[in-house]
C-alpha cells in the first residue's frame, strides 16, 4: 500500500504542535525581565524607577511633574510646562527610548544594557541593533 | 552504492539546489515573520528519503550544506547543514512505523511538518550557540511557520509524485 496524503493523525500532530507553541509563547512572555527607568536631570541620573510596578509619583524635587508607570511601560502623565511635548511623547518602554520635558531639563529614559537579550552591538557603529534585524540574515 | 542509485542521488541533489534556487525567486510573503522560508528544496529530500533510501537523504543534505558554504560562507552552511540532518534525521525516523505494517504508515504531511520543524529547530542550535541565545523566544513562530511550510512542501511533494516518479523511472516494472 502507498503511503497516504493525509489522515487524522496529521490533524492531531497540528492540534498538539500549535497547543505546545501556545505553552512555550506563555511561557517566554512571562519569563521578561523587569526593566527600570533613569530619570535624568542635565544628564545626570537622579532616580532610577522599576517598571514593574504600576504607580503615578513625581520626581523628586519636581512636584509639577508627575509619571506613570504602566503595564512596564513609563509616560510623563502631567507637566506645567508651556509644550506639554513631553506628555505628548506617550509611554515608553523599550531600551534605548526617551521622553523629555526640556523646560525641566528632566529626561525619562530606559537605560540600554550591554546584556540585555533584546539587543546587540552593531559590528560597526557599536549603537545597539535589535536582533529582530538579523533574524531575516542569518536565517537565509 | 549501484550506478542507478548514484546517478539518482547526484540528480535529486541537483534537483534540489534547483529548488532552493526557484524558492529564491519567490519574492517574500508580506505577512511571514523574519526568516522564515518555504523550504522548497526540501521536497527533493523526502522524495530522496521516501524513494532512493535514507542514506543517500543524508547525503543530500551534506551536499547541499557544502554547497552553500561554497556559495555563501560558514554559517549559512552549518546553518543549512543542522537544519537538514535533523530534518532527514526525524523523518528517517518517523518512516520506520509503517515499514512492515502498512495501516502504521505516517502520511505524507506528517512527515512533512515534522522534517519541518526539526529542520528549524536544527537551525535554532547552531543560531544558539554561534549567534545569539534570545532566539529560544522564536521557537513558538518556528514551530507554526513550519507546520505551515511543512503543509505547503509536503502537498506539493504529493503533486509532483508522479512527474518525479516518471522523472526517475521509479515504480516501473523490473526496478529495484
Amino acid at each position: 500500500m502507498e503511503r497516504k496524503y493525509t489522515d487524522r493523525k496529521d490533524l492531531i500532530l497540528i492540534i498538539c504542535l500549535l497547543i505546545t507553541a501556545g505553552l512555550l509563547y506563555l511561557l517566554f512572555s512571562f519569563k521578561k525581565p523587569a526593566s527600570t527607568c533613569e530619570i535624568i536631570l542635565d544628564g545626570k541620573v537622579i532616580q532610577t524607577v522599576s517598571l514593574s510596578e504600576d504607580q503615578t509619583f513625581s520626581p523628586e524635587g519636581f512636584p509639577e511633574i508627575t509619571l506613570e508607570i504602566r503595564n512596564g511601560k513609563i509616560r510623563f502623565l502631567s507637566s506645567d510646562c508651556p509644550d506639554q511635548i513631553c506628555v505628548k511623547s506617550g509611554f515608553i518602554s523599550h531600551p534605548g527610548e526617551y521622553a523629555i520635558c526640556l523646560p525641566h531639563r528632566l529626561m525619562i529614559r530606559i537605560p540600554e544594557d550591554p546584556s540585555s537579550t533584546d539587543s546587540r552591538p552593531d559590528a560597526v557603529t557599536g549603537k545597539a541593533v535589535p536582533n529582530v534585524h538579523i533574524c531575516g540574515r542569518i536565517f537565509l | 552504492m549501484k550506478t542507478k542509485t548514484l546517478t539518482r542521488t547526484a540528480l535529486l541533489f541537483a534537483l534540489s539546489i534547483v529548488m532552493a534556487y526557484l524558492e529564491h525567486l519567490i519574492p517574500p510573503l508580506p505577512f511571514a515573520p523574519p526568516g522564515v522560508k518555504l523550504g522548497l528544496s526540501n521536497i527533493i529530500t523526502m522524495y530522496a528519503l521516501f524513494f532512493i533510501g535514507i542514506p543517500q537523504a543524508f547525503l543530500i543534505a551534506v551536499l547541499k550544506a557544502g554547497f552553500v558554504l561554497l556559495t555563501r560562507g560558514t554559517i549559512a552552511s552549518l546553518l543549512s547543514l543542522s537544519g537538514g540532518l535533523a530534518s532527514v534525521g526525524v523523518m528517517a525516523l518517523l518512516s520506520i512505523p509503517g515499514r512492515k505494517d502498512d495501516s502504521k504508515k505516517l502520511t505524507y504531511l506528517f512527515l512533512s511538518i515534522s522534517g519541518a520543524i526539526f529542520h528549524n529547530l536544527g537551525q535554532l542550535v547552531i543560531v544558539y550557540f554561534m549567534i545569539s541565545h534570545s532566539f529560544l523566544a522564536y521557537i513558538p513562530v518556528l514551530i507554526i511557520s513550519g507546520i505551515v511550510m511543512g503543509l505547503i512542501t509536503g502537498s506539493l511533494l504529493y503533486l509532483l509524485l508522479p512527474a518525479l516518479h516518471h522523472s526517475f523511472g521509479i515504480g516501473r516494472k523490473g526496478d529495484a
